[in-house]
Parts: C-alpha cells; sequence; structure tokens
C-alpha cells in the first residue's frame, strides 16, 4: 500500500507529534508514505476566503504531482481533507474549470487530468488495512479506557462529498476503537464543531461550544479523546484552559491524535509518539494502559 | 409485523411534548403503530393527531416541501418531516424521535418560537435597493450574474440550517445561516446597488466572519442551498473590497503567510490577526505552548516550488481582475 503523504501544514509545525506518530504506524503497517514535500497548504478555508480561485490552483498543482506519482493522496487531517477534496471533485466534475486550471498549471509544467483520490487516514485504516489486521496487531490493553472520538466537522459533512460515514451517525472511528480494544464512548458532540475557526474572531463562542463537547464527553465517561484533525487538536487541547475559564469548571480531559492512539494500542513507545507534547498532561492515560496479555493458545482437539 | 405483510413495520414513536404553561418539563409520548413503506413523518403525526392525541400541536400546510412549515428534528437531524421518509430512520436507529428544532424556543410541542429566526432574515434588509438610474423597462440580467444566486435563491425559510447552526448554539447573536443566505442573495443580485453598503453591515461582529464552518447547514438544508458556500463568496468579496474586520484580518494574515513560503505560518498568523495586545492576553497558553516545545517556527523555509507558487497567483489574480473587468 503506497500513498502520496499530504501531512498539512500544522501537522508538521505546532502538532507535528501527529506527522511523526503517522510516520511511525505507517511503517509498522506497511503504508509506504511518499511525502509530498513540495505541496502548499490546502488554504484551510481561509485562503479560500480571500481568494477561491487560487485555491482551486494551488490544489490542483498538489494533484498534479500526486498524478505523476502514480498515487492517491493520503490526508491526516479533516480540515485538508475537506478542502482538498472540495476542489478535487469540483476540478474533475466540469471539465471546463478543469481545462481552465491546466491552462494555468502548463505555464508551470504541470498539468492534471483528474486521476488522484484524496483520503484521510482514518478511512484507510478501516477500509484498506481493515479492523481484524488492526485488531490482531493490538499489543497494549486499552479495555481500561473509555475513548470518545472527535471527527472535525469537515470529515464528515457534507456527507455527499465524502460519500464514507453517515454525517449524522459517524462510525469509523467508534468501530477503529473497538477494534483497538478500548470504549468508545457515544456522545453528539463528536459530530460538533471544535471552534477553532472562530477562534481569532470570537473567542467566547469557540470557547462555548469546546468546553461543551468535552464535558459532554465527559459527562458519558471519557477518559480521554481522540481527534482526526490537528486543527480540531489545537483549541481541545492547547485551548483547554481558556475552555475551562469560560465553562467556570475543570475539563482536564487529554486529547490524542487518531495515529498516536493507533501507534499506543500497537505498542509503540510513548515516547517516540510525541505523548508528552500535549498541553493537557496524557500521564493518566498511559497508567491505565498495560501490556497485554498473551491469549493463551487453544488447545488443539483431540 | 403488521396486517398487510412483510413491507409493514411496528415501530415505535416516540414525540417530544412540553406545554410552557402546564408543563414544569418536557416529556416523550410514545405510540406504536404500523408504518408502512413510504409513509413521510407527517402521515405519522396526522396519524397521531387524528387518531390518538389531537392535543399534539406542529406545523404544517403544504406537504410537499415547498411552504417550509414542518421543520423538525427527526432522530436528531432537523429537516422537513414532509419529505422525510420514516421507515429508514427507524430501520436504522430501532425507532423515531420526534422533538421540535433546535436554537430556537419552544412554544408548545414540537411549535417553535420563530422571531429570533425573523428578526435576523429582516435585520439583513432583504429587499432589493436599485440604483436611482434603473432602467425603466425590464431589467435585464446576463445569465452569467444569476449563475452564483442559484446557491441561496431557493430557500423556503424552513429554519432548519439555523437548528443545526452550531455557531448559533454558542452565540445567539450570530445572524446565522438563513439569514445570510438571503443576504446573499441580495449582494449577488445584479440589479442591487447596495452591494457594498450591505458586506459592510454583514462584516461587523455577529456576522459573516462568526461562521465556524461546520457544514451543518448545508449538510440539512432540504433545498439544497448551500448558506456556508453563500457565507464564503460574501468574505471573498468583502475582502475584494477592502472592508476591515477581525475576520478578514485572519483570512489574510493567513493567506498572506502561503503567499510567503507555500505554507502556513502560525506564528505570523498569530501575530497578525490578534496583534500585539492580543498576543498578551494569550500569555498564559504561549508560556505553556513554550514549555512543552510546542510553539510554531518563527520563520517558514519556502517550499522548493515556491516561484511555481508566485507564478499561479499571478495568473489567477489576472484572470480575476479580466472577469471583474468583463462585469
Amino acid at each position: 500500500m503506497k500513498y502520496a503523504y499530504f501531512p498539512g501544514c500544522v501537522g508538521q509545525d505546532s502538532c507535528n507529534e501527529l506527522d511523526v506518530s503517522t510516520k511511525l504506524i505507517a511503517e509498522e503497517l506497511g503504508i509506504e508514505l511518499v511525502e509530498l514535500e513540495d505541496a502548499t497548504c490546502s488554504g484551510a478555508g481561509f485562503v479560500q476566503d480571500v481568494n477561491y480561485e487560487l485555491s482551486l490552483a494551488l490544489n490542483a498543482r498538489t494533484f498534479a504531482m500526486a498524478e505523476k506519482l502514480g498515487l492517491d493522496i493520503l490526508t491526516v487531517c479533516s480540515t485538508c481533507q475537506f478542502n482538498l477534496d472540495r476542489a478535487n471533485k469540483e476540478l474533475t466534475g466540469d471539465p471546463e474549470k478543469l481545462a481552465e486550471v491546466n491552462k494555468m498549471l502548463a505555464e508551470i509544467g504541470l498539468r492534471y487530468s483528474g486521476r488522484v483520490e484524496i483520503k484521510h487516514l482514518l478511512w484507510v485504516l478501516v477500509n484498506e488495512i481493515g479492523l481484524g489486521t488492526l485488531r490482531r496487531r493490538v499489543k497494549v490493553d486499552l479495555s481500561d479506557l473509555n475513548i470518545a472520538s472527535f471527527y472535525g466537522c469537515q470529515l464528515i459533512r457534507p456527507g455527499s462529498l465524502h460519500g464514507y460515514d453517515d454525517p449524522d451517525r459517524p462510525q469509523y472511528f467508534e468501530r477503529l476503537i473497538e477494534a483497538l480494544g478500548g470504549k468508545p464512548v457515544d456522545y453528539e458532540g463528536r459530530k460538533k464543531c471544535c471552534g477553532f475557526p472562530i477562534t481569532f474572531v470570537n473567542e467566547n463562542a469557540s470557547m462555548t461550544m469546546n468546553a461543551k463537547n468535552m464535558l459532554e464527553a465527559k459527562e458519558h465517561g471519557a477518559d480521554v479523546m481522540a481527534t482526526s484533525c490537528p486543527l480540531c487538536h489545537i483549541n481541545l487541547d492547547m485551548y483547554q484552559g481558556r475552555a475551562e475559564r469560560v465553562a467556570g469548571q475543570r475539563i482536564e480531559l487529554p486529547i490524542l491524535h487518531l495515529p498516536q492512539l493507533v501507534g499506543l494500542a500497537m505498542g509503540i513507545d510513548p515516547q517516540r509518539l510525541r505523548l508528552k507534547r500535549h498541553i493537557v498532561s496524557a500521564k493518566a492515560v498511559l497508567e491505565r494502559v498495560r501490556p497485554k496479555e498473551e491469549a493463551p493458545v487453544a488447545p488443539t482437539s483431540s | 409485523m403488521g396486517a398487510e405483510g412483510a413491507d409493514v413495520l411496528v415501530a415505535t414513536i416516540k414525540v417530544y411534548r412540553y406545554e410552557p404553561e402546564r408543563d414544569e418539563k418536557a416529556h416523550y409520548d410514545t405510540w406504536e403503530f404500523d408504518v408502512k413503506p413510504g409513509q413521510t413523518v407527517l402521515d405519522l403525526l396526522h396519524e397521531i393527531h387524528y387518531f390518538h392525541d389531537p392535543t399534539l400541536s406542529f406545523r404544517r400546510s403544504c406537504r410537499s416541501a415547498i411552504c417550509g412549515s414542518c421543520g423538525m428534528t427527526l432522530n436528531g437531524r432537523t429537516g422537513l418531516s414532509c419529505n422525510t421518509q420514516a421507515q429508514p430512520l427507524i430501520d436504522r436507529d430501532g425507532s423515531l424521535v420526534v422533538e421540535p428544532m433546535k436554537n430556537m424556543p419552544v412554544l408548545k410541542d414540537l411549535v417553535v418560537d420563530m422571531s429570533g429566526f425573523w428578526k435576523d432574515v429582516y435585520d439583513i434588509r432583504p429587499y432589493l435597493q436599485p440604483a436611482p438610474t434603473a432602467p425603466k423597462g425590464p431589467y435585464v440580467v446576463p445569465k452569467q450574474r444569476m449563475e452564483p444566486m442559484k446557491i441561496a435563491q431557493d430557500c423556503i425559510m424552513c429554519g432548519s440550517c439555523l437548528s443545526e447552526c452550531t455557531s448559533r448554539e454558542a452565540n445567539p447573536d450570530y445572524l446565522g445561516p438563513a439569514a445570510l443566505a438571503k443576504a446573499f442573495r441580495f449582494v449577488a443580485d445584479a440589479r442591487d446597488a447596495a452591494t457594498a453598503e450591505r458586506l459592510r453591515q454583514y462584516s461587523e461582529p455577529n456576522g459573516i466572519w462568526d461562521c465556524d464552518t461546520c457544514l451543518y447547514c448545508n449538510e440539512v438544508c432540504p433545498m439544497h442551498v448551500k448558506p456556508m458556500d453563500a457565507i464564503m463568496h460574501m468574505r471573498e468579496m468583502a475582502n475584494d473590497l477592502g472592508i476591515e474586520s477581525q475576520g478578514s484580518k485572519h483570512a489574510i494574515a493567513f493567506y498572506e503567510t502561503i503567499l510567503e513560503s507555500g505554507k502556513l505560518n502560525e506564528f505570523k498568523v498569530a501575530m497578525k490577526s490578534l496583534g500585539l495586545g492580543g498576543l498578551a492576553l494569550q500569555a498564559g497558553i504561549t508560556a505553556k505552548v513554550v514549555l512543552r516545545g510546542k510553539q510554531p517556527e518563527i520563520r517558514k523555509k519556502k517550499i522548493e516550488g515556491y516561484a511555481d507558487v508566485k507564478k499561479l497567483y499571478k495568473l489567477v489574480e489576472e484572470r480575476k481582475k479580466r472577469k471583474g473587468e468583463k462585469k
């Protein structure tokens, strides 16, 4: 299995533990990643706010680079996934628009014919690696942990764009958590907004939603939360103290990235997964996991 | 199994009941009856109303997804009860749960007070403001100028988008998706002469820049209106006109750092968006971030193909200019 890897800007900067842990689990699971080092930012919605056409051209450039490699793109960020895939489907669904963008790409020696698919790590783990394989690779017992997922809006909506999960009842994360041996937490907030896109515009509103989702997860028993989006991670982890201030109560919920959770279950050293990089300490999580006892070999029937 | 064969399903239907003058808090009434394939949730509500409990209150009129009266929450998702079939929801979740729309106070049972919704619509000035020199005869609008309006003009004002809006949930002062989609309908109208004034108004706090892009509005609209896309269009138009706001500062900062290196510069975006005063208020976070070694790079290395990024930027800007002149 081989992908053109789109790490995203935040995943290699303030949240670089996401990139590191992605590469670690990819190696363990036999996913070969060819990093798109020369790709630009997906625009994250903000470039689109200023100049939508430019975001189309820049993302088409990224697709053309992956197409040259003959590979589909793997993302590890809900926001990158949405912005790349929206551009991709807009271009592939409109030959005229694609031709226009190709005119510009020709000036930089590139061409995109529309053959690249864009997939998030969560979907690849569940659909292509498979839950059975993941179950067999688990070396650490997570059964003592109630794990709340946090998808990030743009990985599940609009359902018609993505075509993977039911946007009203997303299940990919929950099935993955189960396969890893953890207990998934069922709560509404997992499909809601973390607030990150408006943190710099209306911090109070952003922190109100941020706190509400985390407190709801805790009320449903969550010991830890895992997210498929580094921008959500910034709000959930880095800004948790601010959310606590708005909510007027302590939250203290450790937040992991999706590949950190997978890596932890597979027995990768937490230090290598950079679990100590989070603002909210993940110590309580590590205290509740232990090496999995080897299942006794079933006696052969005589 | 129901009397009419395998397709008929005996289903549990839970309906939200609340009468503020009588009830201290809301409760659910439960009915069990046959649900036939193709029956809508509204059909079932009528059945309850006519044969089981005439005191159940709910709004409805056309039964054809045109009037926008019967918006409610169906197994957690807001939509029209007249164009939502019951069986697929029951098949998926085991039962049907009907609740009033969210983000609006309940008047009785499934009927909500939509005055907040309407106030926002009025606030955006939902009427044409033509130039004094409008033609005396018919106003002919070229077809390509009608295209962008398509994402907003089919709105039937049902309130489904507002019901699911996560930004509105956290901030009752936010204008919300329906009003802003309507706003775009006039911003995009070739005959309207108040575009800049409108965009200035919508760029105020609690307007276009307060949308958190959660995509719920696009997802649930029964008429396939795309309020979030309409909001994004208005942001770009406001930027083109140089209308400044906290939101535009943030978007432009983001955009500029990408033009500097090809990648986002988190440090610069924070600096430019918040300014030194804003950053000082975030000192607590900054200290923790530095302590964990999570501080973003101050300078970003340019990507190898940076010259190509610049070139694409130039080409797009030229195209945009040409298009603007054509208008």
